[in-house]
């Protein structure tokens, strides 16, 4: 491989690292699956034990609300009889989870924070206090 | 989305509007449902230690509560509205005769952390979580004590001890009781007033919560908060443990002072369990 080549590699791995590393940066990174699954993945991670006030109402509805209801028709259908999506707090325990899981969590931003996929291209950053800002996130990539 | 009518709770309101003197736990099926919380003094039985008080930073101003729980309501997104949507998985369970409603209260409690996670719900055994801490024995108890046994030990799925017998306390199954531990939980306040506004608080963050009440000796898992005026005038709708033959679908609604728990953890944080 040429130089030039190993550069550009080099720098596409240095960009992909500070994008997608524990707590990393806080951009979206068009063009690259942060969750390695197909169909629609959408994880949440966030920590329960200091949650600001203004993300409860948008984590409320993706736990169990109007937006579970969008993720549960939208989302990939997993071989656990669930549906990809997932709301973790920082402490939770993984081991028992498919590597795609863990692999992805692994990657999470600083809480609270979003990481959608849809097996080609996502997004990876924070949550946003709106929940029509979050629909409309989910639903650029559901398409 | 698949809605309850809106006066599904009139039989719930109207069971539990008697005087605490007039409760009476049904007989459903021949058999009459027992309750189990045994009065606490903490001063013989104080606070486990480890467990971490419900941090003030997370209760709701007084005054941004009705609002919350509008939105709340505008939302769906109550665990009554989970429960509803979870095809039965989080169905009340049922403590039949047995004086064991402070392990069913936060087992359940347990399930609706999976729940909101979106981890694969497992129908988990409070019959083990009693019977280990009891020794199989048909007695008392707290929510606390049972979540501190859900931290500390777990439990396995309800089809690995089914019922209440100690052929049940095998290394496997206590190994299985370990893939779901409960990671994390909060204790409520001395106060009174200050443990109620925990609890509104916790409920309008979504979570579920273990309540002990005196008034009635019994324990349940609470699932929403569904009107406020005040810490002393609310109303928190319960998903007890007596089947879903009983109160309406299993759910059982607390008005005012009655509403107000004597003593109130709240698990939030469970391992991620394989189906």
């Amino acid at each position: 491989m040429r130089l030039i080549n190993k550069v550009i590699v080099a720098g596409f791995i240095a960009i992909a690292l500070i994008h997608f590393g524990p707590h990393g940066g806080t951009m979206p990174f068009p063009g690259v699956s942060p969750i390695d699954h197909k169909g629609l993945c959408v994880l949440v991670n966030y920590e329960t034990n200091n949650l600001p006030q203004e993300y409860v109402s948008v984590v409320n509805s993706i736990q169990s609300g109007d937006l579970s209801v969008w993720l549960d028709s939208k989302c990939a259908k997993l071989e656990d009889g669930t549906t990809a999506h997932r709301v973790w707090d920082e402490n939770v325990d993984l081991t028992q989870q498919p590597k795609f899981w863990q692999d992805a969590f692994a990657k999470r931003q600083q809480p609270p924070a979003i990481m959608i996929s849809n097996g080609r291209k996502g997004f990876s950053g924070p949550l946003p206090k709106d929940k029509a800002e979050v629909q409309a996130l989910l639903e650029k990539y559901a398409r | 989305m698949p809605l309850l009518p809106s006066n599904l709770f009139k039989r719930a309101n109207a069971y539990l509007d008697k005087d605490a003197d007039d409760f009476v736990p049904p007989v459903i099926d021949g058999v009459k449902m027992g309750l189990g919380l045994s009065a606490r003094d903490m001063r013989t039985d104080p606070r486990a230690e480890g467990l971490e008080e419900y941090p003030d930073d997370l209760l709701i101003p007084e005054a941004d509560i009705k609002g919350m729980l509008a939105e709340q309501i505008a939302n769906h997104a109550s665990l009554f509205e989970l429960r509803e949507r979870s095809n039965g998985q989080l169905d009340s369970l049922n403590q039949s005769h047995y004086g064991l409603c402070w392990a069913f209260s936060s087992t359940k409690a347990a399930m609706y952390a999976e729940a909101v996670a979106g981890n694969p719900i497992t129908k988990l055994s409070p019959w083990y979580v009693a019977g280990m801490i009891k020794g199989w024995r048909d007695e008392g108890g707290w929510g606390e004590a049972s979540t501190k046994f859900l931290l500390e030990q777990g439990a396995p799925k309800y089809e690995s001890c089914p019922d209440y017998s100690k052929k049940y306390a095998t290394a496997e199954v206590a190994a299985e009781a370990k893939k779901n531990l409960l990671l994390e939980a909060w204790i409520g306040s001395g106060d009174k007033e200050k443990r109620c506004h925990q609890m509104v608080s916790n409920f309008l963050r979504g979570n579920s919560g273990v309540l002990d009440l005196n008034w009635m000796g019994h324990s349940m898992s609470g699932c929403r908060l569904v009107s406020f005026t005040s810490f002393r005038k609310l109303e928190v709708d319960t998903d007890n443990s007596w089947g879903m033959g009983s109160g309406v679908k299993g759910l059982y609604r607390l008005v005012d002072s009655k509403a107000m728990p004597d003593d109130l953890v709240m698990p939030r944080v469970i391992t991620a369990a394989g189906k």
